[in-house]
């Protein structure tokens, strides 16, 4: 029963492939680390719309941020270029709104017409618009700003609905415009659509047929926007062959789930990944069983091998991802407290059946008691799932459950790194894919660094937490 | 089914819709009724089906109070057997016409009373010389032979024994039963408040009503902060009004004065219960002891409600499931279904029972009581303490005529209450015409594709088989969602009647689409008069999202907290709505 299971050595294990692990992996490996990835899934990116929003004002001085530099450089290599930095972009949500984003990739970065942008003012060095030529009170009632571009088939994309609001938002006239795939976009679902977008022959026959009942509109509009789906890898060729067509600046619109910029960048990072030689990923692996001896993490195991490393990511992500639980009964101490929680209602996956004792009698009758390994705060008033997460110190080490508990200051474990969602977010923190980013990259420098592959745990990159 | 109801067509055309806050609404009626609950809603029908022309008036939706929030369960009396037999032969009575006029609502699970080792024998014996009361015939059934059918139960069982419960769909009846009878000419107006009646010297001779317009929950909201909107109000006249309000009915009652609410001795208490995920069960399984929190399982289609708990009620307002309820429920389910801590909760949700008070515990009223009043079956059940009986007070023993209330029972017995009320009323009318609820079948909505009331019909037809799923978790396709908002429905409404947003996301995924089919359908007109309007919208589905976490955060652990998250990010991450002042709103009931 206890048949041993295979080893595998790196210099940093990082768990979990969502964004956090992802970057910390790439993090790592540009360090010179041997990195593995054990990862059940792909994290939560077939939630993710792609932007990535969420940086506290005033984080960064602009032009400063070697996390989203970091970022911003290796979706470059990796096939998905990525805009942003400085300044923020002001990019439509899925509901119309206007945000701001950090980054977006590159088939969204779509510079929103303003009425400042209609007199002409290319700011950062982008063209100015191409506004028809006649005045601006003539022609503004006219053309339209920007044609949202919906298709029948795909429900959770309200082209009329966005567009209306999108022209509340900035102003000016948004129209929107349905065309209907037929019976080849199925039942409209997401993914499909972006299957459909792949196939080279079908993709001509649309370009005909878009070009004819949106071409009008869009030849006068300073932006045409599409929803996300115009194919999993073709997407940039097809972008292309639509602005020719249109003869006007053609981008995609974020979405909600499933989204298939978050699918389109699990797969690019993933290639990029294997193809660095440095990684390996360990996808469909659920870690089991942990070892923890002396402040340290030992190994984790997955049931089919044993990884040990110098240095561990815990990316395993929040509530949502998984990454941390919620038991019946210790939910309403939770709640019905006067707003902080107490340690443990939580547990972080890694400590499910971890502790100082090996896990040894696995398949037993009794199962590893649910001790607790790290401590959790909440970020926001305590209210809300997101705002839950692992208290780390200044380098991002989960801090223990108890005060008192660690062996060396405040860390739980020498060797462990949190980044992501596991961490939680909320007022005055990164929230969504920016504490994945900056957080996935201070971890795998850290991590590279303990593990004597790169330049030094006391990279540049490490920030005060809490 | 035989011919259908045979009823006098007015000339006016019956129809189901909302009363906007700027109109003012002017009608007239043989009858009036308050209250779109199972009892006022059943009223309804049992006079459209006498002939007689009536109007019904709901200040939220329909069955939005305590019909909207019951068990699900067609009881066969059991349950009351070992308390009051005579509830429980009323409860065998109904449960055998329902199933015979309402039977594509009743889905025949058949139902177990178990007693588990821990439970008093004592009971048992009492319980079954109720049943043979009540005329009750519950069969024994082997333990070994129950848990090979019904796994998840607890294999201490001592005695179990077999009884025609079923499960109800509730929300399917009361709508089919509205959209017959305002194809047969009746008017039934939502967001309608009664602010007072319209007296003469002969009594009552209709009600004043103002128009809510708007949001249920805003409406159900402004009603129990007891605010009314500043409009000229519309008159509904008619010969008798009746007080159908359910656990509000001495509020209602004391529009025509103190001495009126003194003869509604009614009192609200809460019940709570949690809905899980799965089918835990496959038969209604109730523990056989003395009522208690959580000792009954019903299987509704993908779902089982456990519940109820019993708590008085003194707050304004619809009533929220509180943690410790939940907890409660959860520890007494347990012993029934040992591994019930495997299916994951969905929701929790509270309504409220109106219970009749003894004459002590209502303070000695020194207006007319309902002793008195012929035909009022079940009326002397509030001598015996707070029991499940109704009461029919006819006012104008007590100086009010043509005001009568009709309240307290149970969704079992709604049919025999408005059969009783429909009696009285018809005698005040001066009118012979028998009660036929007993005989003609409720037809289900959309499957009767005959003359259409004014307005589109809702529910699914044969042309709306295609179409994208809007909802997918319930199967539910837009132009069947198009549909009920052409009906002027909003989306309260559409999730009783279409089931949209109650599957297993809780309408996380749908909510967009949700907002997208509002659109089309020109909210808050409709695709013939479109006068789509983004606040509106937003609003509305604000507020379905609203009502929805109500429930679901008292049960967030598990893979529902994991859902909620995802909202959580859906909502502030991917469509950057502030963390708002919503959820914090929401929580707050948590802690209370």
């Amino acid at each position: 029963m206890t048949a041993t299971p295979r080893e595998r050595d790196y210099d940093v294990v990082v768990v979990g492939a969502g964004l956090a692990g992802l970057v910390a992996a790439a993090r790592a490996a540009s360090e010179g680390a041997r990195v593995g990835v054990v990862a059940l899934a792909s994290g939560n990116l077939g939630l993710w719309s792609g932007l990535v929003g969420g940086r506290p004002a005033g984080r960064r001085p602009a032009g400063t941020d070697r996390a989203l530099e970091f970022f911003l450089d290796y979706a470059l290599k990796a096939g998905l270029p990525y805009v942003g930095g400085s300044p923020d972009l002001r990019l439509f949500s899925p509901a119309g709104h206007v945000v701001q984003a950090v980054a977006a990739p590159a088939t969204m970065a779509a510079t929103l017409p303003a009425r400042a942008a209609r007199r002409r003012t290319g700011g950062d060095g982008r063209p100015p618009f191409e506004t028809s030529g006649a005045g601006a009170s003539g022609a503004a009632a006219t053309a339209p700003a920007a044609v949202v571009v919906g298709f029948t088939e795909l429900g959770d994309y309200p082209a009329p609905f966005i567009a209306e609001t999108a022209g509340q938002e900035i102003g000016l006239r948004v129209i929107p415009r349905s065309l209907s795939l037929g019976p080849a976009a199925g039942r409209g679902q997401a993914p499909h659509l972006a299957r459909l977008f792949d196939d080279p022959a079908w993709f001509a026959s649309f370009l005909e047929s878009a070009s004819r009942f949106v071409g009008a509109e869009a030849r006068s509009a300073a932006v045409v926007l599409f929803p996300p789906v115009l194919g999993f890898e073709r997407f940039a060729e097809n972008l292309k062959a639509l602005r020719d067509a249109l003869g006007a600046p053609v981008y995609e619109l974020p979405a909600v789930p499933p989204s298939v910029p978050g699918q389109r960048f699990w797969r690019f990072w993933r290639h990029r990944l294997e193809a660095d030689g440095r990684v390996q990923l360990h996808v469909g692996r659920r870690v089991t069983a942990t070892r923890v001896a002396g402040g340290r993490c030992l190994w984790v195991e997955d049931g089919v091998a044993r990884y040990r490393a110098a240095a561990y990511v815990l990316a395993t992500g929040g509530v949502a991802g998984g990454g941390l639980e919620v038991d019946p009964g210790t939910f309403f101490r939770l709640s019905g407290g006067p707003g902080e929680g107490q340690p443990g209602a939580l547990s972080g996956s890694l400590s499910a059946e971890s502790g100082d004792e090996a896990p040894e009698s696995r398949g037993g009758p009794a199962p590893a008691p649910r001790e607790p390994l790290f401590g959790l705060a909440t970020h926001g008033k305590g209210t809300d799932w997101l705002t839950w997460g692992v208290r780390v110190d200044g380098e991002g080490r989960p801090r223990p459950a108890r005060p008192g508990d660690g062996r060396a200051g405040s860390r739980a474990l020498a060797n462990v790194f949190a980044a992501g969602w596991v961490l939680g977010c909320g007022r005055g923190r990164p929230t969504g894919a920016y504490l994945s980013i900056e957080s996935g990259h201070l971890a795998g420098t850290l991590a590279a660094g303990l593990a004597g592959s790169g330049p030094g745990a006391a990279g540049g990159g490490a920030r005060p937490d809490e | 089914m035989t011919g259908g109801p045979r009823v006098r067509r007015r000339s006016r055309p019956g129809g189901v819709r909302w009363l906007e806050a700027s109109e003012v609404l002017l009608d007239c009626a043989d009858v009036v009724v308050i209250g779109g609950g199972a009892t006022g809603v059943g009223l309804l029908w049992d006079l459209v089906l006498r002939g007689l022309d009536v109007v019904l008036v709901e200040q939220a939706g329909l069955g939005s109070g305590t019909s909207g929030a019951f068990h699900g369960l067609l009881h066969s009396g059991a349950r009351y057997a070992g308390t009051d037999p005579r509830t429980a032969a009323e409860c065998l009575a109904e449960n055998r016409i329902l199933r015979r006029v309402a039977r594509s609502f009743v889905k025949d699970t058949g139902g177990v009373f178990v007693r588990l080792e821990e439970d008093d024998p004592e009971w048992e014996r009492r319980w079954r010389d109720g049943c043979q009361q009540a005329g009750l015939r519950p069969r024994r059934v082997v333990a070994a032979e129950l848990l090979t059918r019904q796994p998840s139960l607890s294999s201490r069982i001592a005695a179990a024994y077999r009884v025609p419960d079923a499960a109800v769909d509730g929300f399917g009846l009361l709508w089919s039963m509205v959209w017959a009878a305002a194809e047969a000419g009746a008017r039934v107006y939502f967001r309608t408040r009664v602010t007072g009646l319209l007296t003469d010297e002969a009594g009552v001779r209709g009600v004043r009503v103002v128009g809510l317009g708007g949001r249920e929950e805003d409406a159900a909201r402004e009603a129990a902060e007891g605010r009314v909107p500043r409009v000229e109000p519309g008159e509904i006249t008619a010969s008798v009004v009746v007080n159908a309000t359910g656990p509000w009915a001495r509020d209602t009652a004391a529009l025509g004065g103190a001495a009126q609410a003194a003869a509604v001795p009614v009192r609200r208490d809460k019940g709570t219960m949690v809905v899980f995920n799965s089918r835990l069960v496959t038969t209604v399984v109730n523990r056989l002891r003395p009522p208690g929190d959580g000792d009954i399982f019903v299987p509704h289609g993908p779902v089982t409600i456990l519940g109820t708990t019993s708590a008085v009620d003194d707050g304004p307002g619809r009533p929220s499931p509180t943690p410790g309820e939940v907890e409660r429920i959860l520890d007494q389910g347990r012993a029934l279904v040992p591994n019930l801590d495997d299916a994951a909760p969905l929701r929790a949700y509270a309504g409220v029972r109106p219970l009749l008070v003894t004459a002590a515990e209502g303070g000695g009223s020194p207006g007319s009581t309902g002793g008195g009043v012929p035909g009022a079956r079940g009326a002397d059940a509030a001598g015996r303490g707070a029991g499940r009986g109704f009461l029919l007070v006819d006012h104008g023993e007590g100086g009010l005529p043509g005001l009568v209330t009709i309240a307290g029972g149970k969704f079992t017995t709604f049919r025999a209450m408005a059969a009783a009320a429909g009696d009285l009323v018809t005698r005040l009318l001066g009118k012979r015409a028998a009660c036929r609820t007993a005989e003609v079948g409720i037809p289900r909505l959309g499957r009767h594709p005959r003359s259409r009331p004014a307005g589109p019909r809702p529910g699914p037809g044969p042309s709306d088989l295609g179409g994208p799923l809007v909802c997918e978790c319930e199967l539910v396709n837009l132009s069947s969602l198009l549909s009920l908002f052409d009906a002027g429905l909003g989306l309260a409404d559409a999730r009783r009647l279409a089931r949209v947003g109650m599957g297993a996301c809780q309408a996380v995924f749908c909510a967009s689409r949700l907002t997208a089919a509002l659109w089309m359908a020109g909210w808050p007109g409709t695709r013939s008069r479109p006068r789509a309007d983004e606040g509106a919208i937003r609003a509305e589905v604000a507020a379905f999202g609203e009502a929805r976490g109500g429930g679901t955060r008292v049960v967030e652990w598990g893979s529902q907290a994991r859902l909620s998250a995802v909202a959580q990010a859906l909502d502030q991450l991917t469509l950057g709505r502030p963390a708002g002042a919503d959820a914090d709103r929401g929580r707050k009931v948590v802690r209370e």
